[in-house]
Formats: C-alpha cells, sequence, structure tokens
C-alpha cells in the first residue's frame, strides 16, 4: 500500500484499518454511468490511462462523450523550435505520431455510441485528407453534436492547394448510389450529420457553399465558426428557418462579401465587417467586429446601421491605434439605445489616445458597462509624458461598471479614467486590473511569465498613485 | 414545505421551492406522488441530511458566486465512502451543480496520481496479470507519455 498516496490526500481507510476489517474498493459501488461521468472531467489521456486500473475498468473510458484530441503541448514545443532542421523533422515525427492517436481512438471506438464533442486540433496538411475525411465520418455516424476541426495553418498562410479540402459531397452520396468503397459508415454519416449543433472549422478550406449546406440541412445548428479559410468567398446566411444562433467569421483574407438576413441570429463575430449585408436580423443583440480605418466609429455605425439600435453588447477591436477624435459629432451619430455593454479592444502601443472612442459612449444613452481591454507586447511597455487630451462633458447617465484590463498607468488609460470620473455620474465600480487580457494560446515561458509578473507589479503601483487620491468614497475601486 | 423520508426512516422537512434543484423530486411532485411525504428508499438518514445542506444553501445563496465557491469546496471535504454516497445520493435525486461538483472531486484527485497510486486510494485490486497489464499498456502508450 502506498501511504504517502493515502497520506497525501488525507483520504484513505484509516478507518476501516482500525476496526481490523479489509480495506473496501468503494468505487467500484457506482454504476458504470457514473464512473464514465468522472472520467469526462479529465482529459483524453488521463482517462485512458484508468484502462490499467482493473478489468472492470478497461474499457470504461471509451463511452466518454467528449474526445478532444488536445496537443497543445507538442504545438507549443514545435512553435518554439528555431532551427528549421530541427523543426521540420519534429512536425514530421508529431504528426505522424498524432495521426496514428486519433486513428487508434476514433476509428476503434463504437460506431453506435453517440458522440456529443470531437475536437481535432493539430497541423495537418492535405496530405492527411484521407484520414480527416474517415475521421469525420467516423464523427457523423456518432451523430456528433460539437465538431471542432483545427488545422493550424504555419505562420506564413498556407497556399490553398494545401489546406485540407472540406468536401461535403463525400459523405453525402445520394443513396442510390452503389460504388465500390461505399460502406454502411457512409450511410450513418448522411443521416448524423444532422445531429450537428456547433460547428468550427478552421484553417483549412471551406466554401460558402459547403456552409450554407450545413445550415440548410442540420436542423439544429445553432453554432457556426469559421476561421483562416482562404476559399470562402462568399457567404449566405438567409432565411427564417436556419437555427444559428452565433455566427463567427474571422481571418478570412480573400472574403467578398457576408449576407445575414431574415434569420434569427442572436450573435455575430467577424474581422471582416467591411464586406458584411445586414438585413432584417431582429434577434441579434451581440457584435463583435474589428476595423482598421482612422474613422473607426463611423465605420461601425454604418456597418451595423440595421441593429444598431437593438444591440445590447458591442465589442469593437481597433486595429489601428490612431482614432481621429470626433469631437463634435455627437449628435450625428445615430443612437445604440439598447447598448448596456460596450467593450474595447485596442492595442496600447506608444501610448496614443483612446479618447476618440467616447464618441461611441456618449451615442449610447443607457449603457451601464464600460470595459476596455488593452493588448500591448511586452517590449512596448511605454509611457510619454504628454498632455491629458479631453472629450466633450456629456453626463452618462447609466454608467455603473468600468473596467481597464491591461493596465499600466499610460496617460491613454490616465485620460479615460479621468473622463469617466468627470462624466459618470452614476459610477459605482472602477475596477483595474494590469494583467494581460488576452487569451493567449500557448502557456507562456517561465522568462516571460516572471517579466509580465514584474510589469503588473509596477503598474499596479501606478495605479495606486496615480488613480487612488482621485476617486471619491462612495466608488468602490479596485486593482486586481 | 415537503416531507422526505430516508432509507433508514428519518424524516426531513424542506421547502418545495429548494426540493425542486432535485428533478426526481421536481417530476414527482408534478404528478402529484407527494400527498403527505416522499419515500427515497435509495438515500440513508446521513446522506440525505448532507444533501439537503447543500441544496438550501444553493437556494438561499444563489447569486453570491463567491460564498458558494468556498461552501463548494468544504462542503466536499469528506471522507471517500461519504463522497461516494453523496454521488449516489445527487444521480438517483437528479441534482446536476451537485453531481458536478461531487464528480469533479473525484477526477481532481485522479488527474495528477499514478495508476499504482489511484489503485491505492480507491482500493481497487489489481486483477490482471504482469503481461495482461503490460500489453494493455502498451496498446494505450501514447497515454502514458
Amino acid at each position: 500500500m502506498e501511504s504517502r498516496a493515502i497520506l497525501a490526500t488525507g483520504f484513505g481507510p484509516r478507518k476501516c484499518a482500525k476496526i481490523g476489517q479489509p480495506l473496501k474498493d468503494q468505487i467500484s459501488r457506482l454504476p458504470d454511468e457514473i464512473l464514465v461521468y468522472i472520467l469526462s472531467c479529465l482529459t483524453l489521456k488521463e482517462a485512458a490511462r484508468t484502462s490499467v486500473l482493473s478489468k472492470r475498468w478497461i474499457d470504461l473510458w471509451r463511452s466518454m462523450a467528449c474526445l478532444d484530441f488536445d496537443a497543445s503541448k507538442v504545438l507549443k514545443k514545435m512553435f518554439s523550435i528555431s532551427s528549421w532542421g530541427r523543426y521540420a523533422d519534429f512536425v514530421r515525427k508529431e504528426r505522424c505520431k498524432y495521426v496514428e492517436w486519433v486513428d487508434k481512438v476514433l476509428l476503434q471506438s463504437d460506431k453506435s455510441l453517440a458522440l456529443d464533442d470531437l475536437r481535432v486540433a493539430f497541423c495537418l496538411d492535405n496530405f492527411y485528407g484521407d484520414k480527416i475525411h474517415k475521421w469525420l465520418q467516423h464523427a457523423f455516424a456518432r451523430r456528433v453534436q460539437r465538431l471542432e476541426l483545427n488545422l493550424f495553418a504555419d505562420d506564413d498562410p498556407p497556399s490553398s492547394q494545401e489546406s485540407y479540402t472540406f468536401h461535403y459531397e463525400l459523405f453525402c452520396l445520394s443513396s442510390g448510389q452503389s460504388q465500390p468503397g461505399y460502406s454502411e459508415i457512409h450511410h450513418h454519416a448522411q443521416i448524423g450529420f444532422k445531429s450537428l449543433r456547433a460547428l468550427s472549422l478552421k484553417s483549412l478550406n471551406v466554401t460558402g457553399e459547403v456552409l450554407e449546406f450545413f445550415l440548410i440541412n442540420c436542423p439544429f445548428l445553432e453554432r457556426l465558426v469559421v476561421e483562416a479559410s482562404s476559399v470562402l468567398i462568399n457567404l449566405r446566411v438567409c432565411g427564417p428557418s436556419i437555427a444559428l444562433k452565433y455566427l463567427e467569421v474571422c481571418c478570412c483574407l480573400m472574403l467578398q462579401s457576408i449576407i445575414v438576413s431574415d434569420t434569427n441570429l442572436v450573435s455575430l463575430k467577424t474581422t471582416e465587417a467591411h464586406h458584411l449585408v445586414l438585413q432584417n436580423v431582429p434577434m441579434l443583440v451581440n457584435v463583435w467586429v474589428s476595423g482598421n480605418s482612422r474613422n473607426l466609429v463611423r465605420d461601425v455605425t454604418s456597418w451595423l446601421s440595421c441593429c444598431l439600435s437593438k444591440l445590447e453588447v458591442l465589442t469593437l477591436r481597433a486595429n489601428k491605434f490612431q482614432v481621429s477624435q470626433e469631437k463634435g459629432i455627437v449628435h450625428e451619430l445615430p443612437q445604440l439605445t439598447n447598448l448596456k455593454e460596450f467593450v474595447l479592444i485596442a492595442s496600447a502601443s506608444k501610448d496614443h489616445s483612446l479618447i476618440g472612442f467616447t464618441s461611441l459612449i456618449r451615442a449610447s444613452p443607457n449603457l451601464e458597462k464600460f470595459v476596455l481591454k488593452l493588448e500591448s507586447w511586452w517590449d512596448d511597455m511605454v509611457r510619454r509624458d504628454r498632455k491629458l487630451k479631453k472629450a466633450a462633458s456629456f453626463p452618462l447617465q447609466h454608467l455603473k461598471v468600468v473596467e481597464l484590463l491591461g493596465y499600466y498607468g499610460r496617460r491613454s488609460e490616465l485620460e479615460l479614467v479621468e473622463y469617466f470620473l468627470e462624466n459618470a455620474i452614476v459610477l459605482e465600480k472602477l475596477i483595474i486590473d494590469p494583467r494581460d487580457p488576452r487569451n493567449v494560446t500557448w502557456p507562456k515561458t517561465r522568462k516571460e511569465r516572471k517579466q509580465e509578473k514584474k510589469q503588473e507589479k509596477l503598474a499596479r503601483i501606478c495605479a495606486k498613485q496615480q488613480i487612488e487620491g482621485l476617486i471619491p468614497s462612495h466608488i468602490e475601486f479596485s486593482i486586481l | 414545505m415537503i416531507v422526505l423520508n430516508s432509507s433508514d426512516g428519518a424524516t426531513f422537512e424542506v421547502e418545495e421551492s429548494v426540493a425542486v434543484q432535485s428533478q426526481t423530486i421536481k417530476h414527482m411532485i408534478e404528478d402529484n406522488c407527494a400527498d403527505t411525504s416522499i419515500p427515497l428508499p435509495n438515500v440513508n438518514g446521513v446522506t440525505l441530511a448532507r444533501v439537503l445542506e447543500y441544496i438550501k444553501k444553493h437556494a438561499e445563496a444563489k447569486d453570491d458566486e463567491e460564498g458558494l465557491k468556498s461552501f463548494d469546496a468544504e462542503f466536499v471535504k469528506v471522507d471517500q465512502a461519504s463522497l461516494f454516497e453523496i454521488i449516489l445520493a445527487a444521480n438517483y435525486l437528479d441534482i446536476k451543480g451537485l453531481l458536478d461538483l461531487t464528480c469533479q472531486t473525484v477526477a481532481d484527485q485522479i488527474k495528477d496520481l499514478t495508476v499504482e497510486e489511484v489503485r491505492a486510494i480507491f482500493n481497487i485490486m489489481n486483477d490482471f496479470t504482469p503481461e495482461e497489464e503490460a500489453k494493455l499498456r502498451n496498446d494505450h502508450a501514447w497515454a502514458f507519455e
């Protein structure tokens, strides 16, 4: 008996040992479904290890309804190799391993067991097209509900010839067709794909026609995410029979048009809003858009003109940091009468002023929460010593909460703090958080974390010095 | 007020609005099987008391996220046998939050341990021959990296 393990968890059969009874296997009292439920809280690898515990556990892990083939540790290692020769070798070896792993687990699984989630995320290109096609067939045959396929482009966008191409024809043959290779699984996949509720396709070739095919034929498809498809030219999301509630289209550089009309879409995220045509989307209340221009505020009001007055949450990502201060146009901007939350994501590079965005705040009479997320690179943390810019005075009647994430004590941030202290007459909470607001895909190295912690500490001190004195006592002020 | 009877004859009173966190009890009430009291032959008194503690707390402090988090953390600090009793009860009574909490607790224990350590903690008897175990480990080599 490993006493170390028992003592470590403070949790053990000591009681039984005292009264001299044999130590009981309590966990075996739990029925299979509960054991599988417990296993589904673990990663795929951790769960598979339990197959060795005892004969009862051999295949329990196979009943897990969620399969996440996560290899983020390997991917992080891969992207940190500097020598091309070593990189190429590493990639080749790891790709084979990954493909073998998915083959083993997915293709050997019980095809009649419904699959809730499947996530395949690794840098694979069209060379593995047949394999990927097989995996998708199996997933659809198992009536997968949430499918994510993320094939990670290399740094430079790969030519569309190299990327895996998603063909729906391959598994949706008409039932009369009999061909060599047509199998039972084809048949199940043809029916099974209609169980889709969420589909996420990143860094592969998928056309608008394929996406529209899914939208029309999957009666439960509520969530669609497409990222980095260089063959996505046009996308139409139209018609009240479409169940889609959440749509995300990002980094599709060849996109020429997205038309969203006559649907019940609730939430939209896109980096291609300049190609967006929105019409009759009465349920659309949550939008995320990004833009490059200096007149971003005006652009946004024109892109979203048909739903501007119904929006409840707006997230705006300003790719360029110079925003012209639009002082006089507060009356020209259409009102965002229902906007409750405004999130602004901006680069804090070189401490350029963000005060121009307050025009959008003034056009949102019912705004309750404002969040600023500042993204900066650790070698770009600069504080300029310039005069604070001011914006037009305008009482903000409902703004209660202001959060500044990625705070560093720059002039651009102080300007905003002063603006809110002056104009937000019902302000209740001001939260300053110096931590990086980005959801970084890779865990950071120890050196990076050390540098970050140093900067966070500095930022906290700055915030205390600069702001604490300015806050009236009725406002809850916290530095996280 | 709803009256619940445990397997060993103990009686508990609880507000209906709190009791319906258990989908099982909710359906019994809806189907009018709850006239006098609800018998729960699969749950003993001690466990039922703990479960009621959970659902009462989660009903009254519904919006206090921080408070509930610390309550939950303390709630699962019990011995193994009790934890499994609560899991079985949560499953039978269909209380999703409690089932998620307790199963996650067990999962967190398995997470960082080796196979031998897991066997030790849960007293699972290894009924494989060394050859069988070696073959299994080899088949799933990808899981043991």
